[in-house]
C-alpha cells in the first residue's frame, strides 16, 4: 500500500487526511488482489493543524467593542469548533455567548456572525461585545483582562490525584494561536508576559512600534501516544 | 484514556464453523471479498456517468480522487454502527447511490466502486477504529473491524 491514499469516506476529512481515529489502526485489506493484514499509516503532527488568529482592541471603562477570530485548519483539527459553527440552523445565541466567555472573558456579547466556508478559508467568527468595564484602568496602568489565550479544558483528566488511568493522545496536532491587542494612545507595555518554556502556552511575545501591536503565540505539539504514567488503582 | 477493551475483561464470540479453525487472515479476508463485496460491485452505467463527470481523465489522478471521495463524504449520509451490527455485507453501490445513506463500510464500496468506473486503482480495506483499542489478531473474526 506505500504510496498510495487512505480515504475514508465515512467521516468528515478532507481525501488526503487520514482521520486520527483510523491512523495506526490495524487493518485488513480485502480486495481486490492479495489481502494483507497491515497497519494504516501515521501522519506528522502538522498535517493536522490550527491557526488561531485573534483581534481585539482594548478600550477603557464600557465600550462596544468587536471581536474577530479566525481559525484556519487542517487535516481534523477544528472539526468540534467546526461542528459548533456548523449546527442545523446555524449558531445559536447561548453558543455564541459560551464563545464569548471562552475567547474574550468577562463581555456582553451584543451581536454575533459565524461563517463556515467549507474546506476552504478560515472558521470566521465576529462577536460584537461590551466590557462594563474592560479592561480595568488604575491609576495610569491598564490591566487586561484574562485569559487572552484559554488553554484547553482538561478538566480533571490531568489531575494526579484523581486519574486513575494513563493519558493517551491518539492523534498528532499542531496548533498555533495569535492574538493581537490594540492598546489605546499613549499606553504601552512595561511588563510582557514571561517567556516561558518553548513549547508551552506563550513560547513568543513580539512587540512593534510605538503604539503596542502585540502577538502571544502558543505553540503547542502533541506527542503520538505518549504515556507519561503507568495506570494508578 | 484507554479504551474499555484494554483494560476490562471481555470475551470474544464468532460464528462457529468447521473451516474456521485453519483459516488464515488472508483466507477469510479473499473468502468475504469474494462472497460479500465482489458480487455487488457490477459495472453500472449511472456509476460510470457520475465518475465521469466528477473526475474527468483530463484531470490530475489527485483531484479525481479527490473529487469522487469528496462527492461520496458530503452526498451520502452516514449511518452509524460496526461491521458487526449493521450487517457484514454492504448494499450495491448503486443502491447508495440512489438511497443517498450508508454505512461506512456501504459508502467505502461506493467510493471503490466510482474510483473503479474511472480507472484508478481502489482496493478496500477494513480499519479497526483506534478507540476500540487494539486488535487480537490471533483471534480471526471480522466483527473485530
Amino acid at each position: 500500500m506505500a504510496g498510495g491514499w487512505w480515504l475514508d469516506p465515512g467521516v468528515s476529512s478532507p481525501a488526503d487526511f487520514l482521520p486520527a481515529e483510523d491512523q495506526n489502526a490495524v487493518a485488513l485489506v480485502v480486495g481486490p488482489g492479495e489481502p494483507v493484514l497491515t497497519l494504516t499509516p501515521t501522519l506528522p503532527p502538522e498535517a493536522s493543524a490550527l491557526e488561531r488568529r485573534g483581534d481585539r482592541a482594548a478600550r477603557f471603562a464600557s465600550a462596544r467593542c468587536p471581536v474577530r477570530w479566525s481559525c484556519a485548519r487542517r487535516g481534523s483539527s477544528g472539526t468540534d469548533l467546526e461542528q459548533f459553527l456548523w449546527a442545523p440552523g446555524g449558531l445559536e445565541r447561548d453558543a455564541a455567548e459560551r464563545l464569548t466567555r471562552t475567547l474574550v472573558g468577562d463581555a456582553h456579547l451584543t451581536g454575533f456572525r459565524a461563517a463556515q466556508p467549507r474546506d476552504a478559508g478560515p472558521l470566521l467568527l465576529a462577536l460584537d461585545v461590551s466590557w462594563s468595564p474592560a479592561p480595568r484602568s488604575s491609576g495610569d496602568t491598564l490591566r487586561l483582562p484574562a485569559p487572552l489565550l484559554t488553554p484547553p479544558d482538561w478538566g480533571d483528566a490531568v489531575d494526579a490525584t484523581t486519574r486513575r488511568f494513563p493519558i493517551v493522545f491518539e492523534g498528532t496536532e499542531q496548533h498555533r494561536d495569535r492574538i493581537h491587542i490594540e492598546l489605546p494612545r499613549g499606553y504601552a507595555v512595561e511588563v510582557p508576559p514571561e517567556v516561558t518554556v518553548p513549547g508551552r502556552w506563550f513560547s513568543l511575545f513580539v512587540t512593534a512600534g510605538k503604539r503596542f501591536h502585540g502577538s502571544l503565540d502558543r505553540s503547542d505539539t502533541r506527542a503520538p501516544r505518549s504515556r507519561p504514567c503507568s495506570p494508578r488503582t | 484514556m484507554p479504551s474499555a477493551s484494554e483494560v476490562a475483561p471481555a470475551i470474544w464470540m464468532a460464528p462457529a464453523s468447521p473451516e474456521r479453525q485453519v483459516m488464515s487472515w488472508s483466507e477469510l479476508a479473499r473468502q468475504y471479498f469474494e462472497q460479500s463485496i465482489a458480487p455487488q460491485a457490477a459495472p453500472s452505467a449511472e456509476l460510470h456517468a457520475l465518475a465521469a463527470r466528477l473526475a474527468p481523465s483530463g484531470h490530475g489522478p489527485g483531484a479525481r480522487i479527490r473529487a469522487l471521495h469528496d462527492h461520496v463524504r458530503d452526498e451520502i449520509h452516514t449511518i452509524s454502527g460496526t461491521l458487526e451490527r449493521s450487517g457484514y455485507d454492504p448494499q450495491p453501490p448503486l443502491t447508495t447511490l440512489k438511497a443517498r445513506r450508508g454505512t461506512a463500510l456501504d459508502k467505502a464500496c461506493l467510493l471503490r466502486a466510482l474510483l473503479a468506473e474511472a480507472d484508478i486503482d481502489a482496493r478496500l480495506a477494513l480499519a479497526r477504529g483506534r478507540s476500540g483499542g487494539p486488535a487480537d489478531t490471533s483471534f480471526l473474526d471480522l466483527g473485530q473491524f
